[in-house]
């Protein structure tokens, strides 16, 4: 065993130079796509250099509204590594056979949303050289940025060994030691929860901002995120499959819709409440809530935006109810809209308002910049870029292209046979136990 | 991707497509700005004068010198010359500069002393000299004679803790000018001029902020609405 | 690019063996290709972070910034050291000599303000005063205190002027509220900062360590009194206008990223001097002292006066108290002709 292990760290430099070789390796699809994002990434690093020349000042920040799209992005984001969990629930709770060979794609996601969340973060510091404080002296538990901070690296780390895990074993032919990643899978899933609740406690525990200092933030923000996480990772999958051919079932897809359909119902139940408390009772705590939704003052800039991401979660909602959400290209769509409907209503919706008006009733509306909205864009091209490497790496692994023992093939035929022998081999596995999971 | 390797291997063009690519990028960074513009505005000036911590005003002292043209009198130097015997109530010949707004008290010997014009007349008789002109004002004042006593009217300046350093209470008429004391309106200084600045409120309500660079649009509209106006009237 | 190709990777019934092809060595095409893709690469990300050479000039990063400890983990050497540093700093920027120093709190004190509305004009001295003493920034603009016009017959701060331009104030029909940093004893902002670069210290007052603070402005979020500042640009303070009276806590001159925010002017106020914006408020509104002394002011005021808080129900208990007089002149015209006895 000892010795066993020893070749397997002795390999893993060699596997992720490998790693690394294979992510230069496409045809030409793959070079535009990759080139492209290579290209708005870069443009998001100029950004934010200039950024980080002249200060804060080249965003649309203010005084007054401190906190923008940037923060915005984040909470997004973590929303969407969250809802990697309602991938991971039904394969290791429920023992789903369908999202079984899914589920990694989905681990992923939650890597590189991370990753991006960790980027907008550090975007938005006024001192990013002075990271290093974090480590000095830490405000646990008083600050929940600081719960936080552990949440999402934990929440990283957790993922990252997950799925190292499983795709290093299968890159050495292994069958994965249940101990070492089982007790992390449900631990990961805890912390899934915990992540966008922590992110949650940011905002509903600033007694400030009335806007923000309400229960049902931590609950909305969840199934905000198991809405849109579950359908970005539909959208992903249809997109992995039909460029490499990684088999993605129709139930798979149903069960995940499904998920997205409840999700999002709660989260328009738990707006309809919000919205009510905040006009029924009318007090002057109203004042962002009536901002955000029909303007104040004469100032209106959010209220066509908030009303769009109403439009398109209702369309998505009520697509996804009738039958004619059984068509791929209407759930697409819906996915489409829920994606963007969700995100207006974590940015415009949530982040924005609560700062306008301003604890002393001034007025001071928000409209980003271009850099700033450079250095999202960028953040977000690098995330893709990250991901689309990661998928096109991962996937010759699963099917055993790239293995310690074999070399990759970029011959079809060759690539073929390989395939099949493959699953042979996994078909034998599977049969020895029903539990090895992927 | 992986499905069409083959194909990558036929198209070894990509690399340098990608590299000229990348190289056009690099210019494009180097030519263009390093920087950002910020729509700052420009900073009314504030002078220093307008912000002199201290006294309001400057009183008169104990004995009081009056400057009248050239040379610093004594009250009693002319006062001295010739006793009073003029009605109470008439126009003044001297101290023509004198605005006396002080509500109904409104006769120069309320408060001056008809013997001895360097002091203050107190109504139960007997005087004070003008630095105690509180113990004057506090017969009419009460309420704001007991509030300035216990320090919540009025202003102390100089140190709060007087152990370090000498706290100056000031009297009445270091912030009141006597024969006129409420106090005058004067101009505010600038008001704020904050990043990206918001609602700039005109006294009639007008929303248009031509100082918020977010509110530029605003102004055209203005603009357009004000000529599509215009046009009607021709 | 490509991998090493293998020319026989599988035996017959299909399992993978171990048998490696020869690597193909590198053609001169495949040379070139990858070495243009490259340089391009390197080139654009270079040509991308072109913007940093406007850091070549900055003394933001040195070492001596980087390494220097946590306020309260500074003993008197390494104070001594970052008040050279930052006088230096400040002698490079503004060609003054500064006279800064690490001013402790006093004991048995607990600073406390006290605001009389009846008598604020809104002449708006205090914010430029305090702009003036505090060295904050002029371009973009910083100011600690906020003066809002409202309008009489209510309380809510929401419907406030900030940006009332009269020729002359007081109008009639509205009372003055300046707002600053209320100095709470349960302040919000304290309590969410991640890195610990803000604390309320003995004497009540709520500081930042300027050089520890990473500019995240969730203490700004946190503040329902909005009493804080970011600097979203390196401040701009004109040479002649440097006050250089400073300590290392209040008023020395603040970096690009930072918070800041008043501090009831400690350079002055613990060396039992009067804040700068009551020193000049042309009318007393202002009043200033330490609450635990039976004899000062503001006690006195607390005890006499009915005083309020802004946002009681947030539980913040600040140290920023208002209090209104019983009469209010502004509006109390004296009855001409009738014989005297009026108190206003």
């Amino acid at each position: 065993m000892s010795g066993d292990t020893k070749t397997l760290f002795r390999e893993y430099p060699r596997f992720l130079w490998r790693c690394f070789q294979l992510s230069f390796v496409g045809d030409w699809k793959y070079y535009t796509w990759m080139f492209f994002l290579s290209v708005v990434a870069l443009f998001g690093l100029n950004a934010y250099a200039k950024q980080f020349v002249q200060g804060l000042i080249t965003t649309g920040m203010t005084d007054q509204v401190s906190w923008a799209l940037y923060i915005a992005n984040f909470t997004y984001l973590v929303g969407v590594a969250a809802a990697a969990v309602m991938l991971v629930i039904p394969v290791y709770i429920y023992k789903n056979k369908d999202l079984h060979n899914l589920v990694i794609f989905g681990e992923l996601l939650a890597v590189v949303a991370i990753i991006m969340c960790l980027l907008f973060i550090t975007a938005d510091l006024g001192r990013p050289d002075r990271f290093h404080h974090l480590f000095l002296r830490f405000n646990f538990p008083m600050s929940i940025l600081t719960w936080d901070v552990i949440a999402l690296n934990g929440y990283l780390l957790l993922n990252l060994h997950i799925c190292g895990y499983l795709i290093y074993c299968a890159y050495n032919n292994r069958r994965p030691t249940r101990k070492f990643y089982i007790p992390f899978v449900f631990v990961a899933i805890v912390w899934a929860i915990s992540i966008h609740t922590v992110t949650a406690f940011l905002y509903s525990g600033l007694g400030g901002r009335p806007f923000w200092n309400s229960a049902v933030i931590a609950p909305r923000f969840l199934a905000s995120a198991f809405a849109a996480g579950p359908a970005l990772i539909i959208l992903t999958l249809q997109v992995i499959k039909a460029s490499t051919g990684y088999p993605v079932s129709e139930k798979a897809i149903s069960t995940l819709k499904g998920i997205v359909t409840v999700a999002l119902g709660i989260n328009m139940f738990l707006l309809i409440s919000e919205v009510f408390t905040e006009f029924y009772t009318g007090t002057t705590h109203a004042a962002s809530a009536r901002y955000l939704f029909f303007g104040l003052h004469g100032y209106s800039a959010l209220v066509p935006w908030i009303w769009t991401a109403i439009g398109l979660n209702s369309f998505a909602l009520i697509v996804l109810l009738t039958p004619a959400g059984k068509k791929r290209w209407v759930l697409n769509a819906a996915c489409v809209a829920m994606i963007v409907g969700i995100w207006i209503e974590k940015g415009m919706g949530l982040i924005v308002p609560a700062f306008i008006p301003s604890p002393l009733g001034e007025i001071v509306e928000y409209v980003p910049t271009l850099n700033e909205i450079l250095v999202c864009t960028g953040i977000w091209a690098f995330g893709l870029l990250i991901y689309t490497i990661l998928v096109r790496v991962t996937i010759p692994v699963l099917y055993g292209e790239l293995t310690v023992d074999t070399v990759y093939h970029t011959d079809p035929e060759k690539k073929l046979k390989q395939r099949q022998a493959t699953k042979e081999a996994t078909k034998e596995a599977m049969k020895e136990s029903a539990s090895v999971s992927l | 991707m992986a499905k069409s390797d083959a194909s990558a291997s036929r198209s070894p063009v990509a690399g340098y497509f990608v590299g000229v690519g990348f190289l056009i990028l690099a210019s494009v960074f180097l030519l263009g700005k390093s920087s950002v513009e910020i729509p700052l505005t420009e900073q009314p000036p504030v002078r220093a004068e307008q912000i002199m911590p201290g006294a309001f005003r400057v009183a008169l002292a104990d004995p009081p010198m009056v400057n009248i043209g050239t040379y610093d009198q004594r009250c009693n130097d002319c006062h001295g010359l010739f006793e009073n015997t003029r009605p109470e109530y008439r126009e003044l010949t001297q101290h023509t500069n004198i605005i006396l707004d002080h509500g109904i008290n409104d006769g120069c010997l309320n408060c001056h002393d008809k013997g001895d014009r360097e002091k203050l007349t107190l109504r139960g008789g007997g005087t004070v000299g003008f630095d105690q002109v509180a113990q004057l004002c506090a017969q009419c004042h009460g309420p704001i004679y007991r509030d300035w006593q216990k320090g919540s009217h009025g202003k102390t300046i100089g140190y709060w803790d007087t152990d370090l350093g000498e706290a100056t209470k000031l009297t009445c008429s270091q912030c009141h000018d006597p024969h006129s004391p409420s106090f005058k309106p004067m101009p505010p200084l600038p008001g704020p001029h904050t990043l990206r600045m918001g609602k700039h409120y005109a006294d009639h309500g007008d929303l248009v902020d031509d100082k918020n660079p977010l509110q530029r649009w605003r102004l055209d509209e203005h603009a357009e609405s004000d000529s599509a106006e215009q046009g009607g009237d021709h | 690019m490509q991998l090493p190709i293998m020319t026989n990777t599988t035996n017959e019934d299909g399992c993978p063996t171990r048998q490696y092809a020869s690597r193909p060595g590198m053609t001169r095409r495949s040379f070139l290709r990858r070495g243009t893709a490259a340089t391009g690469a390197v080139a654009a990300i270079a040509a991308s972070l072109s913007p940093l050479r406007e850091l070549a000039d900055t003394d933001e990063f040195t070492v001596a910034n980087f390494i220097q400890k946590h306020y309260k983990e500074m003993d008197g050497q390494d104070m001594a050291k970052a008040l050279e540093r930052i006088s230096a700093q400040v002698e490079k920027r503004y060609d003054i000599r500064p006279n800064i120093r690490d001013i402790k709190p006093m004991d048995g004190v607990e600073f406390v303000y006290a605001l009389n509305l009846t008598r604020c004009i809104g002449c708006r001295k205090c914010v430029h005063a305090c702009v003036a003493e505090n060295n904050q920034s002029r371009s973009p603009e910083i100011q600690y205190i906020r003066v809002l016009e409202m309008p009489r017959g209510t309380n809510d701060i929401e419907q406030g002027n900030h940006h009332y331009q009269r020729a002359t104030v007081p109008s009639e029909d509205h009372y003055y509220m300046p707002i600053q940093c209320h100095q709470c004893a349960s302040p919000p902002c304290v309590k969410v900062c991640p890195v610990e670069a803000t604390w309320q210290e003995p004497d009540g007052i709520t500081v930042i360590d300027y050089d520890w603070c990473i500019g995240c402005r969730y203490c700004e979020a946190a503040c329902p009194y909005w009493a804080r500042r970011f600097n979203f640009s390196k401040p701009s303070i004109p040479n002649d206008k440097i006050n250089p009276n400073m300590s290392y806590l209040s008023n020395r001159p603040r970096s690009k990223g930072v918070m800041e925010k008043c501090t009831f002017c400690l350079h002055r106020t613990r060396e039992g001097k009067m804040p700068a914006c009551l020193e000049v408020c042309p009318t007393g509104a202002r009043k200033f002292g330490n609450i635990l002394d039976p004899d000062s002011d503001v006690r006195k005021i607390l005890e006499s006066k009915r005083v309020f808080v802004l946002k009681q129900d947030l539980g913040t208990l600040p140290r920023f108290f208002y209090y209104f007089d019983e009469r209010d002149p502004i509006n109390e015209k004296v009855p001409t002709g009738t014989p005297s006895g009026g108190d206003a």
